[in-house]
C-alpha cells in the first residue's frame, strides 16, 4: 500500500496527457493515470500522479519535450 | 441558522480551490447540527463552497452584508453522515474487465481511460470483492506496468484478482501472470452470478 502523498500533473488536453504518459513511462518514470481531482475540475479529465521525489524531474522532462502542463496539485487535495 | 457556536473559516485572499478544501475540512470535523461560516473574497469562491457543501450533505446559503462582504453559512443536518454509513453496508460488487481498453472507439484513448478506471477503484467505497479479467483484459495482468502495483495494492486490501486461463493461454501469457490467480469459466461465472452487481468499464 502506497501511503506517501504524490503530486498530480494536470494537462490542457487528453492528447497532452496521453503523450506525457508515454514519454514518462519510456524514460523510466512511473506515472499513475488518475482522474483530475474533483475539487480542481469537474471535467472528465485525466491527470498523472507522480511520487513526490520524482515529480520535479518529470515536470522538467515534459517541459523540455514541449508538453504543455496546465497545473500541478498535491495529491492530498482530493 | 448559525448561532454563536458557528465556526468561522476565513478564506478571504485564498485562491481556488483552497476555500472549498478548508471548508470541507471544517465540515468533516463538525458535529451534526453544527454550523460553519466561511468568509470568501469573491462570488465564484462563494458559489464553489456552497455547491461543495450541498454535495457533502450540508445546507449552504450565500450571504452578503451591507458592505458587500461575502460569506457562506453552512449547517450540518442531524442525519448527515448516514449516507456514508449506508454505503459501508452495501454488498460487494464485482468489476468485470473484458478488454485492455475502456469503451469502443480510439484504442489509445481507451487504454488511458482503463488505466484511470483501474487506478480509481481503490478510491471508491466499497471495494469490489473481485476484479475479473477476460479476453484482452488479461494483457493487463500479464504485463509489467504501473497498473500491476495498483492491482497488488488492491489485492493486499482483500480484492481477489482473477484472470481467465483460456485467455492467458490464447495470448501465450500463461507464465507471465504478474498479479492475482488464473481462473476458469466455472469460477468466473460463479463469481459473477453471486455478485450484488457487476461493474464493467
Amino acid at each position: 500500500m502506497i501511503l506517501e502523498k504524490g503530486k498530480i500533473i494536470i494537462f490542457r488536453t487528453i492528447h497532452d496527457a496521453i503523450r506525457a504518459e508515454g514519454l514518462l513511462t519510456e524514460s523510466g518514470y512511473k506515472p499513475r493515470v488518475v482522474p483530475i481531482p474533483k475539487d480542481v475540475s469537474s471535467d472528465c479529465g485525466i491527470a498523472l500522479r507522480l511520487d513526490a521525489n520524482t515529480f520535479d524531474g518529470a515536470v522538467d522532462y515534459l517541459e523540455k519535450a514541449g508538453v504543455f502542463i496546465s497545473g500541478c496539485v498535491d495529491e492530498a487535495w482530493y | 441558522m448559525p448561532d454563536d457556536n458557528t465556526i468561522t473559516v476565513d478564506c478571504r485572499g485564498m485562491s481556488c480551490p483552497k476555500p472549498v478544501l478548508e471548508t470541507k475540512k471544517a465540515f468533516e470535523n463538525l458535529p451534526p447540527g453544527g454550523a460553519i461560516r466561511t468568509l470568501v473574497g469573491n462570488p465564484s469562491a462563494a458559489e464553489n463552497v456552497r455547491r461543495a457543501m450541498e454535495k457533502s450533505g450540508g445546507n449552504a446559503v450565500i450571504k452578503a452584508d451591507e458592505s458587500g462582504n461575502l460569506s457562506v453559512e453552512i449547517t450540518k443536518p442531524a442525519g448527515c453522515g448516514l449516507l456514508e454509513e449506508a454505503a459501508e453496508t452495501v454488498q460487494p460488487h464485482v468489476v468485470f474487465i473484458a478488454s485492455n481498453v475502456m469503451g469502443r472507439g480510439n484504442d489509445e484513448l481507451g487504454a488511458i481511460l482503463l488505466k484511470a478506471f483501474i487506478g480509481t477503484i481503490k478510491n471508491v467505497a466499497p471495494l469490489p470483492s473481485h476484479i475479473i479479467f477476460v479476453n484482452s483484459g488479461v494483457l493487463i495482468t500479464s504485463e509489467d506496468s504501473r497498473l500491476i502495483d495498483t492491482l497488488k495494492e488492491l489485492e493486499e486490501l482483500g480484492v481477489n484478482i482473477l484472470s481467465c486461463g483460456t485467455c492467458l493461454n490464447f495470448y501465450n501469457r500463461m507464465n507471465d501472470l504478474k498479479v492475482g490467480v488464473v481462473s476458469n469459466m466455472y469460477d468466473i461465472l460463479n463469481t459473477l452470478t453471486q455478485a450484488s452487481k457487476v461493474v464493467a468499464p
